[in-house]
């Protein structure tokens, strides 16, 4: 079976594949809305495009991924970039169907920024804190803290032995 | 709310919002409109390639190979110590794995030529420069290497790439570099794509003078390890002179270093990084990592150089932001 003519970019559209709706996903709940979080996702692959790193592995190549677009939105908003409040935007019909899952990514939303994504990571993608650590280059102390802090904001009761 | 339904209730909203079906053709644009205005064809790594090559190089060597042997990879000769020696190291050839070992090869980009796999080289061109160094045609590549292909389909010009007409490179020796050039609806598709498995490098010449790269340097750059960490982009410039004529000459006399050693000790762990861009005068432009323990890598061949430590230092020296 022929394989269609190779393009500059392939191996972007293969990561694509993989880890698009992972960083679209990062991308929503900094942003809240389903554009900007689409164009966010897409800027990212164009950076892994134009700059074709070389990576160690598979979770290197992700991690940076992560770290590219959540500094990404971090900029944008940092930059007063469409100074509004973050809110759902174009994902309501989704979840609006159940309330209680509103109300979770309202309050997800609502979080300062620092904490959106180590809240994300450690409850969605169920990275342990060392690995947070990695990924986001910043100390494991600092990742507590944000969780810690993430954690009272959205006025959750600890039930594990997650250390603090 | 407790955390745990807490947990449980996040993950059901995140999983209920998905990307809408135009987002990826959004990005198929974008990709295009970032070329279209300069005509740059990214020769990079195949990401893929670069995944397996990047810390486990030789990994990629050993999956292609079928096996997980020691001896697969690239090695010293036998008899020397594993660094710090000027022994050569052996690059085992790349072959497709057999296919009863249900060991799939990475699909990195890659053709056969001349019983040998080229795979997709560290080096770009700009689409507006292919054609310049487009040389002798040598075929027409016929894909059908997947994931799951075996030895029997290591064939003359077969390719993972689909289609596509190979030529020689102009001033490169076809038995190290050859060239996709396609065009479609009159944009420019070129790939480079570089023998450098099977071979043994004895010093930097066996590698990097086969780029010769000593007087032909148009203009350079340097990135920190931040910036590419973190896909910054920040591209600063390399003035010429001394320091760097002086490392690209003591590249040439470079000491080979088995790459899975230094991986192995945590090499790509450190951030003490910075990697240089080298414009060349056929307008091609290589990459190259330093490393701050005074060592360099081209591409993804599992082979790092310890270049003269003074050479080294006074190029590192020089790149402060």
């Amino acid at each position: 079976m022929q394989q269609p003519m190779t393009r500059p970019g392939n191996h972007v559209i293969r990561s694509y594949e993989i880890y698009a709706n992972m960083l679209f996903r990062i991308a929503l709940v900094h942003l809240g809305s389903r554009q900007d979080a689409e164009e966010a996702t897409q800027d990212t692959f164009i950076k892994l495009m134009e700059k074709a790193p070389a990576f160690k592995d598979d979770e290197h190549q992700k991690a940076w991924l992560i770290r590219v677009i959540t500094n990404h939105c971090n900029n944008l908003l940092g930059r007063g970039w469409r100074k509004r409040e973050v809110k759902l935007e174009g994902i309501e019909p989704v979840t609006a169907d159940n309330p209680e899952d509103m109300a979770v990514m309202q309050l997800v939303l609502a979080l300062p920024v620092k904490y959106k994504t180590v809240i994300h990571l450690y409850y969605y993608e169920d990275y342990p804190i060392q690995e947070i650590s990695r990924i986001l280059r910043i100390s494991e102390s600092a990742v507590k803290m944000r969780l810690k802090r993430g954690r009272q904001l959205l006025k959750l009761e600890l039930e594990g032995a997650e250390p603090e | 709310m407790k955390e745990e339904q807490f947990r449980t209730t996040y993950k059901k909203a995140v999983d209920a919002m998905k990307s809408s079906e135009t987002m990826k053709q959004g990005l198929v644009n974008k990709m295009e409109q970032k070329r279209r205005p300069r005509k740059m064809v990214y020769v990079a790594a195949s990401v893929l390639l670069a995944a397996g090559i990047g810390l486990a190089g030789p990994n990629l060597w050993q999956q292609l190979n079928g096996t997980a042997g020691s001896d697969q990879v690239a090695q010293v000769n036998p008899g020397t110590p594993a660094a710090g020696t000027s022994a050569g190291i052996v690059i085992p050839k790349i072959e497709l794995p057999d296919k009863t070992t249900g060991v799939a090869a990475s699909m990195v980009a890659l053709i056969v030529y001349k019983g040998n796999i080229y795979t997709q080289a560290a080096t770009r061109i700009e689409a507006a420069d292919a054609a310049a160094l487009r040389g002798e045609q040598l075929g027409r590549t016929t894909g059908g290497i997947d994931e799951w292909s075996g030895k029997d389909e290591y064939i003359e010009l077969a390719s993972n790439i689909g289609e596509a007409d190979i030529y020689t490179v102009k001033g490169y020796d076809s038995g190290f570099l050859v060239m996709s050039y396609t065009e479609i609806d009159g944009q420019v598709y070129a790939d480079l794509y570089e023998h450098t498995n099977g071979i043994t490098i004895n010093s930097g010449a066996d590698l990097f003078g086969k780029l010769n790269l000593e007087g032909r340097i148009a203009s350079a750059q340097w990135e920190s390890f931040s910036s590419w960490n973190n896909g910054q982009q920040q591209y600063l410039p390399l003035p010429g002179g001394e320091a760097l004529d002086g490392f690209l000459t003591a590249l040439q006399t470079a000491k080979p270093l088995a790459a899975e050693p230094l991986m192995e000790q945590g090499i790509y762990d450190s951030e003490d990084r910075k990697i240089i861009y080298l414009q060349l005068d056929d307008k091609a432009r290589v990459e190259l990592t330093l490393f701050g323990q005074g060592l360099v890598r081209y591409g993804t061949a599992p082979v790092f150089f310890e270049v003269e430590s003074g050479a080294f230092q006074a190029l590192w020296n020089s790149m402060n932001p």
